[in-house]
């Protein structure tokens, strides 16, 4: 049985942690600042999240260590990118190689140079009990069993399009993507908004990564996010800077790297190594169709500098 | 119109070539600033920092064996150093240069391998070396071509081509090219008449290092002496200069990818010909990642390449002496090198704001 509800109902276990980092993402980019630095942003928060839980065996402080050790990186991206006004890629890139190493260091220090991903283990994330849900047609296959992170990735699109389109602080954040100078001169604080935006983004990215390391599976090992923050940048454009279109990309995303598993246990005369490659090469041809980039806002990834 | 009044004020050269924005300070900046990041993670570890930094220089340069091995991870860094700077200096992020390496390497092997019964000896060696080039001018070639006709953003597209890349290359060597009595996964070996001759006995280095600083030689060239290495570099920032003289900025696009990519396959080659003798899984410790910041350091100029990849070089071997003998994790360099790509970053960002400044 190649598809059945299963399928969904992994893909978005799967899909959780792009799903987050990629709505952290789209939060920076609708005040106008690309942050790049999401895929090491999400080891570090993995990092955090996997060494608080594996220390204190609370999910809730893992999980606001993730958020927390976003914030933090974010707030120094954010001085980087917004107040230095350094070019937003390299700083990017920078910074996830910092977290490469970082957060590989860190658990090479506290776990060992030569501990594999037992030494970090902690116990599986504790499901959603949906027993009164699992007998609804479709949704029930779907949501039972779901961790609490995946059904809250659900609801994050529906509070940042409310955000973002029905309060003050969304609208101006929209406005200084749009056209910051226009939104200097009605005195909206560009600078303090785009760090703020950063912010609050950054730690959604840390949330991802608490979630990659702490409910799909349970243990940290170096690089284990894998180019997810790069495919989550992509699944923002993808999604045209929307958040409902975003997590939609990100589920297509989660069913390619939920199949893998399925064609891998066909036992076709396929090595395995070609299914773990699939997800990157769906977000490939998926970016061939990505020709839409007018619908980028406006001063997306410009510095704002008064004169 | 003399092509030089199409310099827009602020872009890579006209910066590159403005001495008065304090330009020379930003590498040793960002050195200070990667060896200060350093000292607290060694301390952090457990160990002590000056301690440290002697195991460190100990293992790099110690002996002329490790002198050579050193020099041996600056070849290969450096010719990966160049797909990055390549592809920067004409406004485009690669930082695929894993990925392609990865291909070079993968067609090197394959070439060296399977054309042993037609050609042999050093002619084979050029064949091999070649088609580590093409295959992997052709790797981020397609990332570049996807920029310029489908808009397909290259700093995602190419981090994407890495992943693959290294499944291809596992997959290569876990069927189709396994070598017959492997317990590892890596292809059969090489004959030593293809592989590159050693420059000097009894030490690792080997003839890519000169391969190598030719390619800075002549990138540097390239950018400096030639019409088309200067429409490179300008043409992404002045879309009015390449309308007015024909220039297709598209066709631009795909053609410093595929130089950019070319390098790094060639990077993949030298190290399949030069110091495994085959084709490995894995073997690259992250090559194409320390290359951006190879680039970065040298300020994406590739004569000063050279000196920043001996310095990477270096850290490879004198962190991985560290993590042997005091047991400091080596991944302590890749955090140290992202903290200089981002002081490099910051430092560019104020002495170009000064610049404007004074100009007024």
């Amino acid at each position: 049985m190649l598809f059945d509800f299963g399928l969904i109902a992994s893909a978005l276990r799967l899909a959780t942690p792009l799903a987050y980092v990629a709505l952290g993402a789209l939060i920076c980019e609708r005040a106008g600042v690309i942050n790049v630095g999401v895929e090491g942003l999400m080891l570090m928060g993995a990092l955090a999240a996997n060494v608080v839980t594996a220390l204190t065996s609370s999910f809730v402080l893992g999980v606001l260590a993730g958020i927390l050790a976003g914030m933090i990186f974010g707030l120094m991206l954010a001085y980087l990118t917004v107040v230095i006004k350094a070019d937003q890629l390299v700083v990017g890139i920078g910074f996830n190689i910092f977290g490469l190493g970082l957060s590989s260091f860190c658990r090479e220090v506290i776990f060992g140079v030569q501990s594999g991903p037992n030494a970090s283990r902690t116990e599986p994330f504790p499901v959603f009990d949906g027993s009164w849900i699992g007998s609804v047609p479709v949704i029930g296959p779907i949501l039972a069993s779901q961790t609490i992170l995946s059904l809250g990735v659900l609801i994050a699109p529906l509070a940042i399009g409310f955000v973002l389109w029905r309060t003050g602080p969304g609208l101006a954040a929209r406005v200084v993507s749009e056209n910051a100078r226009m939104a200097d001169m009605l005195g909206i604080n560009v600078t303090r908004t785009r760090i703020l935006a950063v912010i609050i983004g950054s730690g959604l990215a840390g949330l991802g990564g608490a979630d990659l390391a702490l409910a799909e599976v349970n243990y940290f090992i170096t690089n284990m996010t894998a180019g997810r923050g790069y495919i989550a940048l992509a699944a923002v454009v993808l999604g045209r800077w929307n958040p409902y279109a975003t997590l939609m990309i990100c589920l297509v995303l989660g069913v390619a790297d939920a199949s893998q598993f399925r064609f891998q246990t066909l036992q076709l005369a396929v090595p395995p190594q070609l299914w773990v490659s699939m997800p990157y090469i769906v977000a490939f041809i998926l970016l061939l169709g990505s020709r839409g980039q007018a619908i980028a806002p406006a001063d997306d990834g410009k510095p704002y500098t008064r004169n | 119109m003399p092509l030089s009044s199409y310099f827009p004020a602020f872009t890579w050269p006209a910066f590159a070539g403005n001495r008065r924005v304090g330009f020379a300070v930003l590498p040793l900046a960002g050195i200070a600033a990667a060896l200060a990041t350093t000292a607290i993670l060694v301390w952090i570890a457990g160990a002590n920092p000056l301690a440290a930094a002697s195991t460190i220089v100990d293992g790099a340069f110690g002996n002329t064996y490790a002198t050579g091995v050193t020099l041996v991870k600056a070849t290969t860094l450096l010719l990966a150093g160049l797909a990055v700077g390549v592809a920067y200096r004409a406004g485009l992020v690669n930082i695929g240069a894993e990925g392609q390496l990865q291909m070079g390497a993968a067609a090197s092997a394959a070439s060296a391998i399977y054309l042993q019964p037609i050609v042999s000896g050093s002619l084979l060696t050029l064949i091999s070396l070649f088609a580590g080039f093409i295959a992997g001018a052709i790797w981020s070639g397609i990332a570049g071509f996807c920029r310029a006709f489908f808009k397909s953003n290259e700093l995602v597209t190419t981090i994407l081509l890495n992943y693959i890349a290294l499944a291809f290359v596992s997959v290569l060597v876990s069927g189709p090219m396994a070598a017959s009595s492997a317990t590892f996964r890596e292809s059969e070996r090489i004959p030593a008449s293809v592989q590159l001759p050693k420059l000097i006995a009894g030490i690792p280095l080997h003839a890519g290092f000169i391969i190598a600083l030719l390619s800075a030689l002549l990138v540097g060239l390239f950018f400096s002496r030639t019409t088309l290495g200067f429409v490179l570099q300008v043409v992404r920032f002045n879309p009015f200069a390449a309308r007015s003289q024909g220039w297709s900025i598209n066709r631009m696009i795909v053609l410093a990818m595929l130089l950019a990519g070319g390098f790094a396959g060639l990077a993949g080659s030298v190290e399949v010909l030069g110091v495994h003798g085959r084709l490995i899984d894995g073997f690259s410790p992250g090559y194409g990642y320390l290359a951006i910041g190879v680039s970065f350091l040298a300020l994406h100029n590739s004569i000063a390449m050279i000196p920043s990849a001996v310095f990477f070089g270096a850290g490879i071997t004198g962190m991985s002496y560290l993590q042997r003998s005091l047991q400091v994790p080596s991944s302590t360099m890749f955090a140290a090198q992202g903290v200089l790509i981002m002081f490099v970053a910051a430092g560019t960002a104020l002495a170009v704001q000064r610049a404007r400044q004074s100009a007024g």
